[in-house]
């Protein structure tokens, strides 16, 4: 737990100084099991996941605590959010039969799963100067 | 964006190809080592089958095809991916109504096609085939196969279901149009020759419906042959020359 803890700080991938604070409160966890993964980035070939991103902003908190997250320092662009509560804590969005998640999923601007996950405008916001506020919305395929 | 549409109906006519390759491909293999010499002398007829499924994918795959990229990129249809949106129960309802639906849909449009005006434009294709085979799943006329096509485009618009339902919608569909025309009955005579059974649709009711034609209509169950006085009961699929 410990070092789930020591993880739960913004790991910010590009050196800035003087950003803003991006909070984000979640609801609808189904259970308090794993955690939640949280990947803001400003890549949209690497959105939803974050893979190396360049501009990207990771969050992981045990998902008993993760009624808000921070992240903190952030430069002004136009960014993305997903989140995924992780609830075997294995790092990935498990799946049944290769396709449907089993675990949930969230967005910013609550962007709707279809046919995958959304794109990235569906989830797009913008970082100015200032700090900010957001709700997003956990959801379960299965 | 008219091409990412025209793409959407090139990929999905693709899937729908390949799907009926693998399920026609899986049973038809399942046939040649359970019922060694069923399809004997078949291979010109299963040729024109496979040539007129996969015509057919073409005509199922363009509206499923339209119908996905509008729903990804419009929100349209009532598909909905999260199981907390409806109550638990309404999963089963769902795919139940999906199911009573495409199946009443296949007997009035199928009675229709065994007018004797529209047998010959648009059903013959389908009865060419003496006896179907496990290829014969998607062998249909064009104009037939539009009928068909159209139900579950037209379905997801109308009535909810949960992605994970739509899902084993084709599934069902899929798998129970090519076992209904393989030849032979793979489900247990203990569930064929039951109540049950008496109201659903496996091979031994559908073949006997390419044997004599003018009976035994359904899709996947017998309530409405039941009702229209047209159910003639079981066939013997296993037992052919």
């Amino acid at each position: 737990m410990a070092a789930l803890a020591a993880t739960a700080f913004t790991t910010p991938l590009q050196a800035e100084t003087t950003g803003s604070d991006i909070t984000v409160e979640i609801t609808n966890l189904r259970n308090t099991e794993g955690v939640v993964r949280a990947c803001m980035t400003r890549d949209e070939e690497r959105f939803p996941r974050c893979q190396d991103a360049e501009q990207g902003y990771r969050v992981v908190v045990p998902a008993g605590e993760a009624t808000v997250l921070h992240f903190t320092d952030v430069a002004p662009g136009t960014y993305a959010i997903a989140l995924l509560h992780d609830e075997n804590d294995n790092g990935r969005a498990d799946r049944a039969l290769g396709m449907m998640p089993t675990e949930g999923f969230g967005f910013s601007r609550d962007a709707r799963v279809r046919m995958g996950p959304p794109d990235f405008d569906d989830a797009a916001f913008t970082v100015g100067g200032e700090s900010s506020r957001q709700t997003i919305r956990m959801r379960y395929m299965l | 964006m008219d091409t990412a549409i025209l793409l959407s109906a090139l990929v999905m006519t693709a899937i729908v190809a390949l799907r009926y390759l693998a399920t026609s491909g899986l049973f038809a293999w399942a046939t040649a080592r359970l019922r060694p010499g069923l399809y004997d002398g078949l291979a010109p007829q299963i040729r024109k089958e496979i040539f007129w499924s996969l015509t057919s994918a073409a005509i199922y795959g363009a509206p499923a095809g339209i119908v996905a990229w509008g729903w990804h990129n419009h929100g349209w249809t009532r598909v909905y991916t999260d199981i907390g949106s409806f109550p638990l129960w309404y999963l089963p309802l769902s795919l139940a109504l999906y199911l009573l639906a495409h199946d009443t849909w296949f007997y009035w449009t199928h009675r229709l096609m065994h007018q004797p005006k529209w047998f010959r434009v648009a059903h013959a294709v389908h009865h060419a085939s003496r006896p179907p085979t496990a290829w014969a799943a998607m062998s249909f006329h064009p104009i037939e196969a539009l009928t068909g096509a159209i139900v579950i485009p037209a379905l997801v618009f109308l009535i909810p279901i949960h992605i994970s339902m739509l899902a084993m919608v084709l599934v069902i569909m899929t798998v129970m149009g090519v076992t209904n025309h393989m030849g032979w009955e793979m489900f247990p005579r203990w569930l064929v020759h039951s109540s049950a059974g008496n109201w659903l649709i496996t091979a031994s009711h559908h073949q006997r419906h390419h044997d004599e034609y003018r009976c035994n209509y359904g899709l996947y169950f017998r309530f409405w042959d039941h009702l229209c006085k047209t159910d003639k009961g079981l066939g013997q699929p296993a037992i052919r020359p």
